[in-house]
């Protein structure tokens, strides 16, 4: 490739960088995207099988992108010692090495945060053991960007929430049909006086720009789809950002460190291409859009004489604050028809309880599901229920097309002490630190999850759920709602990037992924993230234009 | 965790044993001709299978191709677990000898019902179980079935969507 310095390099073709890549380009800035993963060609596999998604510990791998080539490091706490871990590892989080990242393999919900969610320190108060703070901006700020990501991808859903923050205009797609188990929890929940309303999804349900609407295969949590109809940068934003001939999409480039010039400023990264050979790419802006464990990791390794412990690492709070969400999946069996066999999957919301319930802080929104899929069930069974054999190939049969599952994206405390770090014994294929990860609950947590179970265990018996399975919580661990690693906040102390995700103290250097999140929301996190990085590119932009780099001017 | 990708997760199902690396998507199609297991082992396989998965009125493991799908996919890229497999086979031989004097093949159905009932809490001589836990082999050969009752059928179980059908799930893109 061209070693030219380039306007912005952008460090993963994920949920955010392919956000940045798009308004960046669009905006005339000549952009390198890097993504350490291939571009899937979806015609060449049947991606709606089960065997094949990103389901851990298959006899096929998972085909995320993910393999031996990138490990990493776990433990619960400070009195663990670490595990080395692999892709297939249930403590291993998971997104993807991919074109599109993650996002393709989501569940597509693509819900605002409320506006509490903005303010959590002001609305819940400190509490021992956690770095709970505001957030740098407003509901009302990110509003507008909201809306952007909501019109630029595409988002299904119904005015209907009575807790929502205000919209500037309605959903671009209308919701999705509701399943008969929905039906079943949206009645239960009116009798019992909350307010019930359709998920918002990531779902083309109708034709929406260019895309194919969706035809309704239950293979969609966890896979691809191969129509184009769900939500990603890949079916909406990738094409037009690579048509406007301003950005360079450079796959299988595994990026080592962002590198400095002699006074110590950013100038680019160094990056091991398709073949294994250590180039630099010069850049005047460096955006890492990596995820909240591999952009802590890329910040740790770029250490320098200027950045001993990293690249905004002066105060220690690289990588800190890891979060995701704590939540109980609790699954209703009923004695009728819940699902007609098809997809997606997630149907009715209610947000009653979020953020206002005595003895614990923290919010979440209940929703159901009530597709299932084949080998997934098999794991499905009550307590002490046989595991195998005839009553467990009868329960499948019974049970498989009459389930409903509650599950709440339950907001975790963040705490200072739940951390990406780099490894000093592991390294990837191409030699470089690999992220350890340090992770277990708040007790407050456990309270909310706790709380939750037994709201949904109420809901799935007032719905008619002859049995009602569930479990208390683990001991903690983060997947792919991983967040929090890269605080955004106005105090350089108590935050690694500013409100608009430029590192404090470094003027060119951008953190536009999950790990600006200050708290993890009960929500799934993709909409905010994106919404941040309509954000950020246009401060970018605006400041760009304004001049503000040296030799930043946009070339049109 | 708490996601909803390990929500279905009732049971850890992530097996003891790592896949390889970058393994080729690609799924054999090569017959009974090339196969893994000789005669013997081979019958070790069928049987467990059908114990884990057995006929009632609907088809078995065995007449859904489920121990071909095995041999299949560990032919195909775990060379690794296939001795894991054969070293369970004699453990779970040595075990019915123990329990029953007889040979695991030689047993009643019943009799290997609850042998595998025994071999799933780990309730075995562990004199019989030196390679492999009767526990991690008991899961391992669990799982394995299920994907193969469960899977596409062009993975060689699930013969004509069988599985699929006596559950009410619909590919329409296998249509």
């Amino acid at each position: 490739m061209s070693q030219e310095t380039v306007d912005a390099i952008i460090v993963g073709a994920g949920a955010s960088g392919g956000v940045v890549a798009h308004e960046l380009a669009h905006a005339g800035l000549h952009v390198a995207l890097l993504e350490r993963g291939p571009q899937l060609n979806v015609k060449d596999f049947q991606l709606h099988d089960e065997m094949i998604t990103n389901s851990k510990g298959h006899v096929l791998p998972p085909f995320n992108g993910l393999d031996h080539r990138h490990p990493r490091e776990f433990r619960h706490t400070a009195a663990d010692a670490f595990q080395k871990i692999f892709p297939e590892h249930g403590s291993y989080p998971l997104l993807a090495a991919v074109v599109g990242g993650g996002q393709l393999f989501y569940g597509a919900l693509m819900w605002r945060f409320l506006p509490i969610d903005f303010r959590a320190k002001s609305a819940y108060g400190t509490m021992e053991g956690s770095t709970l703070d505001d957030w740098p901006l407003s509901y009302d700020e990110l509003e507008p960007f909201y809306d952007k990501a909501e019109y630029q991808l595409g988002v299904a859903g119904e005015d209907g929430d009575p807790f929502a923050g205000k919209r500037s205009r309605p959903f671009p797609l209308p919701p999705v049909d509701l399943q008969p188990g929905d039906l079943l929890v949206k009645k239960a929940a009116q009798r019992l006086g909350y307010h019930p309303f359709t998920v918002p999804l990531g779902i083309a349900t109708e034709r929406y720009k260019d895309r194919n609407p969706c035809v309704r295969h239950p293979c969609c949590n966890l896979f691809i789809c191969e129509v184009g109809a769900k939500s990603t940068i890949v079916s909406a934003l990738l094409p037009a950002t690579l048509a406007t001939g301003n950005c360079q999409l450079i796959t299988e480039a595994v990026v080592k460190e962002v590198t400095t010039d002699r006074h110590g400023r950013p100038n680019g990264v160094s990056y091991f291409d398709k073949s294994g050979k250590l180039r630099n790419q010069a850049s005047q802006l460096v955006i890492l859009a990596a995820s909240a464990t591999e952009t802590p990791r890329l910040l740790l390794n770029s250490r320098s004489r200027w950045f001993p412990k990293g690249m905004g690492n002066h105060n220690d709070w690289v990588g800190r604050n890891l979060m995701d969400h704590i939540g109980p999946s609790v699954v209703g069996l009923f004695n009728e028809t819940t699902n007609e066999g098809i997809g997606p999957g997630p149907g009715i919301a209610i947000n009653d309880f979020y953020g206002k319930n005595p003895g614990f802080a923290g919010g979440g929104c209940i929703y159901s599901r009530t597709e299932a899929l084949p080998i997934a069930f098999t794991n499905v069974r009550p307590p002490g229920a046989p595991t195998w054999g005839k009553a467990h190939k009868k329960f499948q049969r019974d049970y498989f097309r009459r389930q409903v599952r509650l599950w709440v994206p339950g907001e975790a405390r963040p705490k200072f002490e739940n951390r990406v770090e780099v490894s000093p014994n592991v390294r990837d294929a191409w030699g470089i630190p690999v992220s350890r990860i340090t992770h277990s609950l708040h007790p407050n947590d456990y309270q909310l999850y706790e709380f939750f179970r037994g709201k949904m265990i109420e809901l799935l018996k007032e719905a008619g759920a002859a049995d009602v399975l569930s479990r208390p919580a683990g001991k903690g661990g983060v997947d792919a709602h991983q967040c929090g690693t890269c605080r955004m906040g106005d105090d350089p102390k108590t935050s690694v990037v500013d409100r608009y995700g430029k590192v404090h103290g470094v003027d060119n250097l951008f953190v536009v992924d999950g790990s600006l999140l200050v708290t993890a929301g009960g929500r799934n996190p993709s909409l905010t993230i994106q919404a941040l990085a309509f954000w950020i590119s246009d401060y970018i932009v605006r400041q760009w234009k304004g001049g503000s780099w040296k030799g930043g001017r946009a070339r049109t | 965790m708490t996601l909803s990708r390990r929500g279905f997760m009732f049971l850890l199902s992530a097996l003891p044993f790592a896949p390889p690396a970058a393994l080729a998507q690609s799924v054999s199609r090569s017959g009974r001709t090339n196969r893994l297991f000789d005669d013997s082992d081979r019958r070790f396989l069928d049987d467990l299978c059908e114990q884990i998965f057995p006929k009632d009125e609907f088809p078995g493991a065995i007449e859904l191709g489920v121990p071909d799908f095995i041999e299949g996919r560990l032919r195909d890229g775990h060379a690794d677990w296939a001795a894991v497999y054969r070293a369970g086979f004699r453990s779970t031989d040595a075990s019915s000898r123990s329990v029953y004097e007889k040979g695991f093949l030689e047993i009643a159905f019943d009799e290997q019902t609850r042998l595998l009932e025994r071999m799933q809490t780990g309730d075995l001589p562990n004199a019989d179980w030196s390679s492999v836990p009767a526990r991690d082999f008991f899961r391992m050969i669990r799982d394995h079935t299920m994907q193969g009752a469960y899977s596409h059928p062009k993975y060689g179980g699930n013969r004509n969507k069988a599985s699929w059908d006596m559950i009410g799930y619909y590919d329409f893109w296998v249509e």
